[in-house]
Formats: structure tokens, C-alpha cells, sequence
């Protein structure tokens, strides 16, 4: 049998499926990236690496407006309730930043070849493993990148694999809950152990070296500059409390400092100290965040609109 | 009279605010109506701060405040369902721009209800928010100013179309010049003002205040005022025509054997800017969002940028298109001797320029008339002779 593994990002999953498969399959891979070929080669994988035809901006504009103005946007209309069609406000301010103008060329060359299984990445920021649409072969997908995005629910009801390979029960129960139709199938990582915080008999007498004397409760805020809205929100509701702002990245630090001096709080860097807090509180679920393990973290989705209650795992709390 | 400007990003801020400034003096009432851009990867506050505004009306509030997040969650649901696949984008960027779409329709939707703005001013109508805003404004009867974003480049027009679809619900659009009209769908919506954005530099240069306005902004940034300045402001990398490194290597070579102060200013979306101040760590490199006090300072602009390259004109500078690799620049302004070309390495054009200056005072009476530092006197003249002002 003949296996076509087509690449856009990598993953120890799709690494462990594509060894295995090596020695059951005649196994091809292509990848349309510079980075995951060279990731390829230092594995000691043999892979098609395609390289991007060259194009004129002329060209490239041509094709654009060609496939996009409106082309296939039109099949999307209007607006809801409006006459203002789809394409005029998603094709040249949006999608033209991110079309892929060696795409059409490369999918052609990727589907010249034969094969039984097709692999691809579970990737929402590529166009290929969406558009290969093979007629015969089974059509898997690999979890290679984050699937508890708003945008991965919103796209996942035009999904087209056979199945879809994750690496945890967590995501498969992920799945589930968003009725995901496509049978999941598990191939479960190693247990790693987890080294847990110390918490409650510490937690005072950090809030004193933190110079908290008053009673009041000491609040931790995930501070990432993508919520800085629901930060806004947040501090003008709590004002008799003791925030520790905790920016998620440095550009979200300045912006901190720049635009929410209005409220009070002190900005702590280290994320280590969490365990200090009586609350840990942010306003999306990101995988990133380290006091999520925190029995004190909580998250605020204000107006459900980061999806939260549906995107982080069981046993997180979230109020709305 | 009530007037909300848009601002979606820093350049529609950098833009739009001497016009703000213009009617602010002139008595309008002025709202500022933002939303999260994109998966909000540049905050809006983060430029309003900067330029010292902190009273806006954020889209986002109007979707909570009438509770519409699970019929905006649904709605974009419904659309991804309804057309077909696209091919050659990732998928992450119709979802989320799907989405984006329908939570800005119903924020500005109640917005503009709530507010009841007369004119709604926006940078571009071709951009994603402003193409909505200005579409629900035409609905309610209210009226719709933008201006323009950079000048027109024919091959856009030629292959994309481009501006033919920037004015459809637009009722006025104040150009650079007249030249701009023949490009667009409507041309009696087109109203040539001149570059509102470079008033107050023009202006500056028309006082007789331009040394001491040099040497001040020159010490702000380190650069030094004493030396003849060579700016060279590349479009984004990617975009650039040929082998930057290379480029950018023979202008600081050049520049340091001829005594003149090389400063690379790089474009405000540029990615990786810590890796080419590290690749050149004796280059001033900056990635400022304003271009404007780098072009007001400088003694000449290389570039292959039509904007950039008016912009400087309209400053009074001499403009170096520079094509090293021999590829060619689109809409170049040399043709029209308004600029020098440069292909190859021979960069002594750039000496002879700084010691014989040439003249472009026929190009830009012809071509930018209006570049004379009251574009926004005439864009407030106008509105208040407009019968719609009330």
C-alpha cells in the first residue's frame, strides 16, 4: 500500500505516525515549506520539498482578483439581513494578505501522485491539506497545531477526513463536544509527571512579601494585549480588589503599562508567583498560560465571545 | 455636528488625525469609533494612546451591550457553511475573518444607531471595516468621507480593479489631486484637496522653520544633523525588488566613504526588525508607523515606493529610485523626471544629487498643485459649503 504524507507543520504525533507507517507502507512525503523540509532532513526523512513558482506582483494580482474578485467568494453572498456581499469586505483587505499564489500549481503536483492513505497536518493555517480532495484514498489528519481555537469550531463542520489522529483523551472528548462527525481515533503521548505548586499554607505569606497587607482579596489577570477589551471590563468591575496584572508577552506588558493606568494594579512578570493569588483569572483558554494549573484559575468569557466554556479542557471553570 | 472618524489602525490614525485636529478647531463634534482588528494583534489603544486619545466607542461593547454574541457566532457559522471551498487560502483566515466581519456589522450597526452621527469618516472605503461602516452608514442616511491612503498605482487599477470598488458607498473621497479622479468608478465623488497628512510639515518648511525643526528631531532620534542624510526607505522587504542585503550594505558603504548620514527606515508592518538592526549594527534603523519626520529630515529619499517617493517630493526632496538588480519600478517616477533611476552599483548619482539638486517644481505644479500645506483648510472649507452640514 502507498502512503502520501503531505506536511505543512509537524507534530511528535505526525513524526510517531509517519515512523510507523515507514515500516508497514511505501511512504512518500511532500511538504511545501522550507522549514518543515529542513525539519525533514534533520530527521533523516526523505521528503519532496516544492518549491514556490516565481511570479510577478502583476501576476500574482492578475491570479487574485481572477480566483478572488469575486470568483469562488461569490458563492458566499451577502451579508445576513444586508446587500453587502461577502467579497467586497473579506477579498482585498483580508484574504489577499494570505492567499497562496504557488498553491494552485503545487496542489496540481501533489495530486499527480498514487497513493492508498493520504496524511495530512491538522492546519488551519495552510491551504493545502483542505484542498487536495482525493476521490479514493482514506483522508487523515493529523493533529499537528492547536485545535481549541474559535476558529477551528467554526471551520470544523466542512471537515472532509476519513479521521482525524489526536494525541490525548482530552482532545478526543474535545472533539465529541463539538459534534465533530469525522471518526477520532487516539494514539496517546507518554505520561509525563507534573510537578504540582505548593498553594495554600505559602499563599499568605506571599501575599505579605508581596507587600498585600489589607484583607482584600488579591486578584491575578491574565494580561494578553488580544483581550485588552475584556481586561478593561474586568478591572472597572473590580476595583476593591488587589490586581496582579501578569502580561502574557512583552509588547502586551507596554501596552499594559500605556493604556490601563487608569485602574489600579501592579504588574508581576513572573508567572511563578500565581500561586499567591486567592483568584487567577483570564479571558480565553490558551495552552500557553502556566497558572492554568492552578486550582485557582478561573476563566471570564465575557458575552461567550472567546468561546471558552466550550474550547478549555474539563475541569477549568469558566463564567460567562 | 456630530462626526465619527474610524480608526482601524496606526496609519488610519497618522492619516486622519490633522483632519480631526481641522474640525475639532472648527467646532464639529468628533467620536472615535474603534474594534478589535484582525485576532486583535495590534490593540487599537496601543496607537490611540500614543496620540493621546482616550475617549473612543469600541465596536465590541455595542455587541455585549445587546447581548448579539450568539447570533454573530452563528451567523458566521452559517456563512462558512454556504459557499464553497476556497483553494489557495488557509482556512484560519476566512473563519476568523467571517467572524470579525459579523461582530463589526452589528457593533457599528448599534453604533450608529445609538450615536446617530451626521458624516462618518473612514481612511479608505477598500478597507475590510471601513467598506462595512460606510455601507451602514449610507443606509441611515448619514454621509460618508474618506480620504486617500497612498497614491493611485495604475497596474493595481489595471490588474485588481482596485479603486474602481473603493468608492461604492462612498459620498465624497478627498484626493491628492485631480489626476487621482480618472481612476475611480464615481469620479464625482472625487474632490482634490492635496495630502492632508503632510500639512503641518509643509507648513513648517513654508515658515522658514525648518533648521531648528531638523535639529531637534534629528537629536530625538540620534541621528546626526550635521551631515547630509540619505534616507533609504525600502517598501516591506518582501516586497522589495531585488537583494535588500546587498542594497542596503552598498548604501552604508556609500554613505560612510562620502561622509553622509545613512538612516534605513523600515516599512511600520516590516516583520524581523531585530534581526536587521542586528545584521547592521552600525546603521540607524528604525520601524516608526509615521514616515513623515524621516522623509522631513532627510536631504534624499531612495526608495522604490511611489507614495514614499510623492511624499518626499511634496517635501521638497530629492527622490533616488533604486533598481540594483535591474527588475524594474512600478509607476516610476523617473520617467516623469521627477526622480533619479539608480540600477547597478554605481551610486554616485546619489553625491551629484545632494551637490546639483534637481528642479521638480514643473512636476509638482502639474502633478500634486495642492501640495501647499492647506489640504485640510479646503476639506473643512468644503464640508461647511456643503448643504449637508448643517
Amino acid at each position: 500500500m502507498k502512503s502520501l504524507f503531505v506536511i505543512t507543520t509537524m507534530s511528535q504525533l505526525m513524526l510517531d505516525i509517519l515512523l510507523h507507517e515507514h515500516n508497514e507502507n511505501d511512504v512518500t512525503v511532500v511538504t511545501p515549506y522550507d522549514n518543515v523540509a529542513n525539519d525533514m532532513f534533520n530527521l533523516g526523512i526523505s521528503c519532496f520539498p516544492i518549491k514556490q513558482k516565481t511570479m510577478s506582483i502583476s501576476e500574482q494580482d492578475r491570479m487574485f482578483a481572477d480566483e478572488m474578485l469575486p470568483g469562488v467568494m461569490e458563492s458566499y453572498g451577502n451579508f445576513l439581513g444586508t446587500e453587502l456581499p461577502v467579497w467586497k469586505v473579506l477579498s482585498l483587505d483580508r484574504l489577499k494578505f494570505w492567499f497562496d499564489y504557488g498553491a494552485k500549481s503545487n496542489l496540481d503536483f501533489i495530486r499527480s501522485f498514487e497513493y492508498d492513505y493520504l496524511y495530512v497536518s491538522l492546519d488551519l493555517d495552510s491551504p493545502y491539506p483542505w484542498n487536495i480532495c482525493p476521490e479514493d484514498a482514506h483522508y487523515i489528519a493529523v493533529k499537528t497545531n492547536p485545535i481549541r481555537t474559535a476558529e477551528f469550531v467554526l471551520y470544523s463542520p466542512r471537515f472532509e477526513f476519513d479521521e482525524i489522529w489526536v494525541d490525548s483523551r482530552e482532545d478526543e472528548e474535545f472533539l465529541k463536544k463539538i459534534r465533530m462527525k469525522t471518526a477520532v481515533r487516539v494514539r496517546e503521548k507518554e505520561k509525563t509527571r507534573i510537578i504540582t505548586r505548593r498553594q495554600a499554607e505559602s499563599q499568605e505569606r506571599g501575599k505579605a512579601e508581596l507587600g498585600f497587607t489589607n484583607n482584600l482579596p488579591v486578584i491575578g489577570v491574565m494580561f494578553d494585549k488580544r483581550d485588552e477589551w475584556q481586561t478593561r471590563l474586568f478591572l472597572s468591575m473590580n476595583t476593591d480588589k488587589n490586581i496582579l496584572l501578569f502580561p502574557v508577552d512583552t509588547r502586551s506588558g507596554e501596552l499594559a503599562k500605556d493604556v490601563l493606568h487608569e485602574y489600579k494594579f501592579f504588574i508581576q512578570n513572573d508567572e511563578n508567583v500565581a500561586y499567591m493569588c486567592d483568584e487567577v483569572i483570564a479571558f480565553r483558554w490558551d495552552d500557553r498560560y502556566s497558572p492554568r494549573k492552578l486550582s485557582t484559575f478561573k476563566i471570564i468569557d465575557y458575552g461567550r465571545m472567546n468561546m471558552a466554556s466550550l474550547l478549555a479542557p474539563e475541569g477549568i471553570k469558566v463564567a460567562e | 455636528m456630530k462626526v465619527t472618524v474610524f480608526l482601524g489602525r496606526i496609519h488610519h490614525a497618522i492619516k486622519l488625525l490633522p483632519l480631526v485636529v481641522k474640525l475639532s478647531s472648527a467646532g464639529y463634534n468628533i467620536q472615535f469609533l474603534v474594534t478589535s482588528n484582525s485576532i486583535n494583534i495590534d490593540p487599537s489603544t496601543e496607537y490611540l494612546h500614543k496620540y493621546g486619545i482616550s475617549s473612543f466607542h469600541h465596536a465590541h461593547d455595542y455587541v455585549m451591550e445587546h447581548d448579539l454574541v450568539g447570533q454573530a457566532e452563528a451567523e458566521a457559522t452559517d456563512l462558512i457553511m454556504m459557499g464553497d471551498l476556497v483553494p489557495y487560502n488557509a482556512p484560519f483566515w476566512l473563519a476568523s475573518s467571517l467572524r470579525e466581519a459579523v461582530y463589526s456589522l452589528h457593533g457599528f450597526s448599534h453604533y450608529l444607531d445609538d450615536n446617530k452621527p451626521e458624516i462618518v469618516i473612514g481612511l479608505h472605503e477598500n478597507n475590510f471595516w471601513v467598506k462595512m461602516l460606510f455601507y451602514l452608514a449610507k443606509q441611515r442616511g448619514m454621509k460618508t468621507v474618506s480620504l486617500m491612503e497612498g497614491i493611485i498605482l495604475e497596474r493595481e487599477e489595471e490588474d485588481l480593479g482596485k479603486y474602481s470598488m473603493g468608492t461604492d458607498y462612498t459620498d465624497v473621497l478627498f484626493s491628492w489631486s485631480d489626476y487621482d479622479r480618472e481612476f475611480y468608478a464615481d469620479s464625482s465623488t472625487i474632490v482634490p484637496v492635496g495630502p492632508p497628512h503632510l500639512d503641518e510639515w509643509i507648513s513648517v518648511i513654508k515658515r522658514d522653520e525648518y533648521g531648528i525643526a531638523r535639529q531637534n528631531i534629528c537629536m530625538q532620534y540620534g541621528i546626526n544633523s550635521a551631515k547630509k542624510i540619505v534616507l533609504f526607505a525600502p517598501p516591506r522587504l518582501d516586497l522589495y525588488k531585488g537583494d535588500t542585503g546587498r542594497a542596503i550594505q552598498a548604501l552604508s558603504n556609500y554613505c560612510t566613504s562620502n561622509g553622509f548620514e545613512i538612516v534605513l527606515k523600515l516599512h511600520p508592518f516590516q516583520g524581523g526588525v531585530d534581526q536587521i538592526k542586528n545584521s547592521f549594527p552600525d546603521l540607524k534603523v528604525f520601524s516608526d508607523d509615521d514616515a513623515s519626520p524621516f522623509l522631513f529630515i532627510s536631504d534624499i529619499v531612495v526608495t522604490q515606493t511611489s507614495t514614499v517617493s510623492i511624499e518626499a517630493l511634496c517635501l521638497g526632496k530629492q527622490v533616488v529610485e533604486l533598481d540594483m538588480d535591474y527588475i524594474g519600478i512600478d509607476q516610476p517616477l523617473s520617467r516623469l523626471g521627477a526622480a533619479r533611476l539608480i540600477q547597478g552599483d554605481d551610486l554616485s548619482p546619489i553625491g551629484e544629487l545632494l551637490s546639483n539638486p534637481v528642479g521638480t517644481e514643473e512636476f509638482m505644479k502639474e502633478r500634486l498643485p495642492l501640495a501647499d500645506g492647506r489640504s485640510t483648510d479646503r476639506i473643512a472649507s468644503y464640508l461647511q459649503a456643503t448643504k449637508w452640514i448643517v
